[in-house]
């Protein structure tokens, strides 16, 4: 039984005037079905990339694969004719971004955009009988007074509810995967939490996997079966998300977990950052990637690491495995 | 829905075209050399011309074809150049072949173009539209396609991308309603530069041809006798002014009202 999902040594590259930026350099991961896995890295960072490439838009994006494959229920997608590839999108694999009221059209009703949605399936269904599955997945969703709402326009909604609308639009062809691109970074921390609510309803209810994106690993903590940390192109750390937060193996993951702020911490404490910044992408280093910020550098870290496994689950990127966790403070956080 | 000044004055000149004719005897046409260059009286409110025809009259004759020819000018451009804007940009490897062939249309003079088109097929209502709407289909191709361009990366489109809209559906139903607003204002431009091209052609003589009651050829009629019969020349030049005018005010208000910078996006020739 395959997985859901699977990537293999997937590379995705930008073509820029002379080279190119490679935003996703090897990347491997499997998703099973009703599974969520959360994406972790910062910007630049190749995840959004990484979610395009799965939905099959990355060409539209002006990104290229170069490497690798991409398998969803057992059939390879890399290589498939847009055509073909209309086939999944929405009906298999559905996706929703950052920025959900750039995302719906302005000038046309969200019953209108909806509506094509559900039609686009190929489905015959009757005037009558799209609005009744408008209305029951507007309701799904969460969505209040759904047959008024039928009638409005995006900017006459919040930013909470265009989220829930473009929700609605990518699971309306009941799609088995949901790629989630930042799908709370535009939103206020009530109106996010709402979300979170509703993507984890619908994973338990509908048994639909995800792929969530996030810079946050708050959103991790609240929705992850399984954690990737995803730095300069590569995962650095893959596991189940308890086994990920509690005991980050790569000192990438255990730096980005320190710098995450804490209610009961000393009022006086600076948040540790982590110092520096990512490598080009253009010109990757050949070893370690996290080297110029790492402060365990020895000299085998100019030579590549692999991502190997810590635990049966659990893999790391690193030549030191098992280090006790490494927590940046105001003296050695700047300093390699 | 823009009002202002603009707006009343174009429906002004509308109900004078085509409202107007059918309830006031409207007599363009006839000469009487009887009543030649009379100055404006009860019979002739604005006066008679030379060759005894009322000025109201072929004012009014005048808006008409000054608005018709307006009009399906800037229809026929508009479909045609929007239709090779969106091929151009949303097919990739069409577009810069297209726009190329627009560029080199664009390059000869508007006007210029116009007349030697006149000149070749003849001075008729048909051949003044055509000529025209070569002359502004590059212009709604240009501004469409640099809207599709930059419209074909819109996060919504990307959206209905990833729910699985074919490429027609995405032109059809999520890129051609985007242009709506952008192209009414443009084409409120076209309309008045079609009016004052067709119109200059009239003065030069390469308009439609007499006796129509064209507002180009009355100001070119009406010259001659500035010293002594203003009323034939001063009548039509305040006739074109104001419809003009009234036009240009009309786009700049729709484009305030849609949020687009001022007329300035909107390319007049």
């Amino acid at each position: 039984m395959s997985s859901l999902l699977e990537l293999q040594n997937l590379k995705v590259e930008y073509p820029i005037g002379v080279g190119s930026v490679q935003a996703v350099d090897g990347v491997d991961l499997r998703l099973e079905a009703g599974e969520i896995c959360v994406v972790v890295g910062e910007s630049g960072s190749g995840k959004s990339s990484l979610g395009l490439t799965v939905a099959g838009l990355i060409e539209d994006s002006n990104g290229r694969i170069t490497d690798g494959s991409v398998r969803f229920g057992g059939v390879e997608l890399v290589g498939l004719s847009p055509r073909e590839m209309r086939n999944y999108r929405g009906q298999r694999i559905g996706m929703i971004f950052q920025n959900a009221r750039a995302s719906l059209n302005p000038v046309r009703t969200i019953g209108s955009q909806l509506a094509e949605t559900l039609q686009s399936a190929g489905s015959r269904l009757t005037r009558a009988e799209v609005s009744q599955r408008a209305v029951e997945l507007f309701e799904l969703v969460g969505i209040p007074d759904p047959l008024a709402r039928l009638d409005a326009y995006p900017h006459q909604l919040s930013g909470g509810m265009c989220q829930r609308i473009m929700i609605a639009l990518a699971i309306a062809q009941e799609p088995r995967l949901l790629i989630a691109d930042e799908p709370t970074s535009a939103l206020d921390v009530t109106v996010k939490v709402q979300i979170l609510q509703l993507l984890k309803k619908l994973n338990r209810d509908l048994g639909m996997a995800m792929l969530l994106i996030t810079h946050d690993f708050g959103v991790a903590r609240a929705l992850a079966d399984t954690i990737a940390v995803v730095y300069a192109g590569q995962i650095v750390e893959r596991g189940p998300a308890a086994q990920v937060l509690e005991s980050p193996q790569m000192p990438y993951t255990q730096a980005l977990l320190a710098s995450i702020p804490h209610l009961r911490g000393q009022a006086t404490d600076r948040l540790p950052a982590i110092a520096g910044r990512p490598p080009s992408l253009v010109n990757p280093p050949h070893g370690c990637r996290f080297v110029a910020r790492c402060a365990h550098v020895e000299d085998v870290c100019a030579s590549p690491a692999e991502l190997r496994l810590v635990s049966p689950q659990h893999a790391a990127r690193c030549h030191f495995p098992h280090l006790p966790m490494f927590r940046p403070s105001q003296e050695n956080g700047g300093q390699r | 829905m823009p009002t202002g000044i603009g707006f009343y004055i174009v429906v002004f000149w509308l109900v004078v075209a085509f409202l107007v004719p059918l309830v006031f005897p409207i007599d363009p046409l006839t000469t009487n050399p009887s009543r030649r260059l009379e100055p404006p009286s009860a019979d002739y409110w604005l006066g008679t011309d030379n060759y005894g025809r009322g000025i109201l009259d072929r004012i009014v004759g005048g808006a008409a074809i000054s608005l018709s020819i307006g009009a399906v000018t800037t229809v026929v451009s508009a479909v045609i150049g929007v239709v090779i804007g969106l091929i151009g940009g949303y097919v990739k490897y069409l577009g810069s072949v297209l726009m190329r062939i627009n560029d080199g249309i664009m390059a000869f003079p508007g006007a210029l173009f116009a007349i030697v088109l006149v000149a070749v097929f003849g001075r008729t209502f048909i051949v003044m539209v055509f000529a025209l709407a070569i002359v502004f289909i590059p212009i709604f191709a240009r501004i469409t396609f640099g809207e599709v361009v930059e419209l074909r990366g819109a996060s919504f489109v990307r959206n209905a991308v990833s729910v699985g809209a074919s490429s027609t559906r995405i032109i059809l139903r999520h890129i051609t309603p985007n242009l709506v607003p952008l192209l009414i204002v443009q084409a409120t431009f076209v309309c008045a530069t079609a009016i004052t091209i067709e119109a200059s052609l009239g003065f030069i003589g390469a308009g439609i041809a007499p006796p129509a009651p064209s507002w180009g050829v009355m100001v070119s009629e009406g010259q001659p006798y500035i010293r002594t019969a203003w009323w034939t020349l001063v009548f039509p030049c305040l006739a074109i002014a104001t419809l003009i005018f009234g036009m240009c005010m009309l786009g700049d208000r729709v484009s305030e009202k849609l949020n687009r910078p001022g007329g300035s996006d909107a390319t007049a020739v």
